[in-house]
């Protein structure tokens, strides 16, 4: 072709090599596509437990990029079939808006439509050479090398028939251009046989990408359907009407914890592990009642916990401080106010009261509390609360 | 067109772009896409959200939100956008089953571009389900009712599905509202979004 024989070498070859390759396949087209495909996935990256946690949904935003992505490989690296690649990456671009995070933000959408659309729009001038011999060879055998010329520009009939490329290499324009790959008869009939044969021909790759595309449907489906339905009121997850569980009816731990020894029933969930406790610069108890000692299954053992209960908890200045595995998180809020059948279940809890520091564990437990009384400087550790409302002023969560 | 001016060279297979093909495709796919956009701003269309490894903010002027849940988790990143030595960080993961958010504003920066995302700042707020937020800091005003605080976040059932490690302490409520909410969060997935008014704004800040 034009090659100047000025700059010898495998360089050279090599570039020229690549320009042929990159001539004979919509390139830019196939490139945008997957540069969309991977710029979509980018923006996402989210745990896959949270994923699938969503369900159809979210994995619909995976599947979408991910099938842009093969789209745009696909017609790059075979680029026989590129009017379908082409037609489902514009689809699946805009499909990405609903499922994958606005399409990437508008870019992956973007490029994925444009390079559908260059891909689509790509046709081929020209007869075919032994460059396009070895891009035939890609994936079928060398003995295909017919069928998938026809089948390319049959491809390409199918939209518009009438003003194709020139003849020569068609066969396709109505007359019988030239009897290029075997038995096709004449124009119309001949170009939907051609698809037919053709995928038939390569069926894993079209197959695959068709199965993917219906379920990713499915969740397109699923995710648009809400929006429909939400019109008569917002129930988000079918599954799981919204029940305010009645605490106390929440069984205990299964089996695990031996009979609770002392008085105090059970919390209405499982307890924590972790280290935290409770700090405050006061704790104003209302209503309150020691109710004895509950022996608490915890993960990895029991726990002897004081249980508390009272009409209502006012907590300023509290920090709650959490350690997980050489990390902390730190709840502070300038007041915490904690009303209507509260009940705190603690380890340990030391404040300052009257003037005295007291200190009640299970081994020592409180007597005689009074039922309104004020602690300062209050620390409960392990502490376990439920209450029918809390109120949290200037909260500030934060992790370390 | 310039198909039928060029005679066919030896090399063969070579292709151009038609541009009138390209028209033919790219304006219908281009209507379909303000389709979709307008869809979503009138809030017909419900968006799904899943962002990872970038930090952003949210605010909210309210946050309504029904069957809440909070714990601890450690979150690992691929890329080392974290701040600090490592790519670990502790971060809370704050679930929602069904949110309303008014004055939405979410602000992501990728590669140096910030995108502003607003919506909810008419009569009808944002709506999301199965939201979940893994943040490193949180603020506002908060309500909760019925809550259990310190709960073993491995049976905390407020938002199906969402569940910590067996141990680690969790909180949940039935319903909770936050309002002035502020948060800086590593990643949010949302099934489904639905943001009336929405409008994406690049530069800015929340």
């Amino acid at each position: 072709m034009t090659a100047e024989p000025a700059e010898p070498g495998r360089l050279r070859r090599a570039r020229l090599a690549f320009r042929r390759w990159r001539h004979t396949r919509p390139f830019l087209g196939g490139l945008l596509v997957t540069l969309g495909g991977v710029e979509i996935l980018l923006s996402e990256r989210a745990p896959l437990p949270l994923v699938i946690h969503i369900g159809l949904q979210g994995l619909a935003g995976y599947l979408v990029p991910l099938m842009l992505l093969l789209c745009g490989l696909l017609l790059l690296f075979n680029p026989v079939q590129r009017t379908f690649y082409s037609l489902l990456a514009v689809l699946l671009s805009l499909a990405a808006w609903v499922t994958s995070n606005l399409g990437g933000f508008f870019t992956g959408m973007l490029l994925g439509l444009v390079g559908g659309a260059l891909a689509f729009a790509w046709v081929q001038r020209e007869q075919r050479g032994p460059a396009q011999h070895r891009g035939g060879q890609n994936r079928a055998g060398p003995g295909r090398a017919g069928p998938p010329r026809r089948v390319r520009t049959s491809g390409l009939s199918l939209v518009k028939g009438e003003r194709r490329a020139d003849g020569p290499q068609t066969g396709q324009d109505g007359a019988d251009g030239k009897p290029a790959g075997g038995s096709a008869t004449s124009a119309g009939p001949a170009a939907s046989g051609a698809t037919g044969a053709a995928a038939w021909s390569r069926p894993i790759a079209p197959l695959a990408l068709s199965v993917l595309a219906a379920v990713a449907a499915r969740g397109l489906v699923v995710a648009v359907t809400p929006a429909a339905a939400s019109a008569a009121g917002p129930s988000p997850s079918p599954s799981r009407p919204l029940v305010p569980a009645p605490r106390p009816a929440i069984p205990g731990p299964p089996a695990a914890g031996p009979p609770a020894p002392a008085s105090a029933g059970r919390p209405s969930a499982p307890v924590a592990a972790d280290r935290a406790s409770m700090q405050a610069r006061f704790a104003v108890l209302t209503g309150l009642s020691y109710d004895g000692i509950a022996v608490i299954p915890v993960a990895g053992g029991h726990e002897s916990m004081l249980k508390f209960s009272m009409s209502s908890l006012n907590l300023p200045g509290i920090v709650l401080s959490v350690s997980q595995g050489g990390h902390a998180f730190t709840t502070r809020d300038s007041s915490l106010r904690l009303s209507g059948d509260v009940e705190l279940f603690t380890t340990r809890l030391t404040g300052v009261l009257d003037g005295i520091r007291v200190t009640f564990t299970a081994a020592d437990p409180p007597a005689g509390l009074r039922p309104d009384m004020t602690l300062s400087s209050v620390v409960a550790e392990q502490p376990f609360a439920t209450a029918d409302s809390v109120q949290a002023v200037g909260s500030e969560l934060s992790t370390s | 067109m310039a198909a039928h001016n060029k005679p066919a060279p030896a090399s063969g297979g070579r292709g151009r772009v038609s541009w009138r093909r390209f028209a033919a495709i790219m304006v219908p796919a281009a209507v379909l896409a303000a389709v979709l956009v307008l869809l979503t701003a009138q809030s017909v269309l419900a968006v799904s959200f899943s962002i990872s490894g970038t930090p952003f903010t949210v605010t909210a002027k309210v946050l309504r939100g029904r069957g809440f849940e909070q714990f601890g988790v450690l979150d690992t990143s691929v890329l080392k956008v974290l701040p600090g030595h490592s790519n670990q960080i502790v971060l809370t993961a704050n679930a929602i089953r069904y949110a309303t958010l008014s004055h939405l504003c979410q602000a992501v920066t990728l590669g140096g571009l910030t995108l502003r995302i607003t919506a909810g700042n008419g009569r009808v707020p944002v709506s999301a389900t199965d939201l979940v937020v893994d943040a490193d800091k949180l603020s506002g005003n908060v309500t909760f009712t019925n809550v259990h605080i310190g709960q073993d976040a491995s049976t905390l059932n407020q938002v199906p599905g969402v569940r910590g490690p067996a141990g680690d302490f969790g909180q949940q409520a039935t319903s909770v509202v936050i309002t002035n909410l502020y948060q800086h969060a590593y990643a949010t997935t949302a099934g489904t979004f639905k943001l009336p008014g929405f409008s994406l704004k690049f530069g800015g800040s929340c």
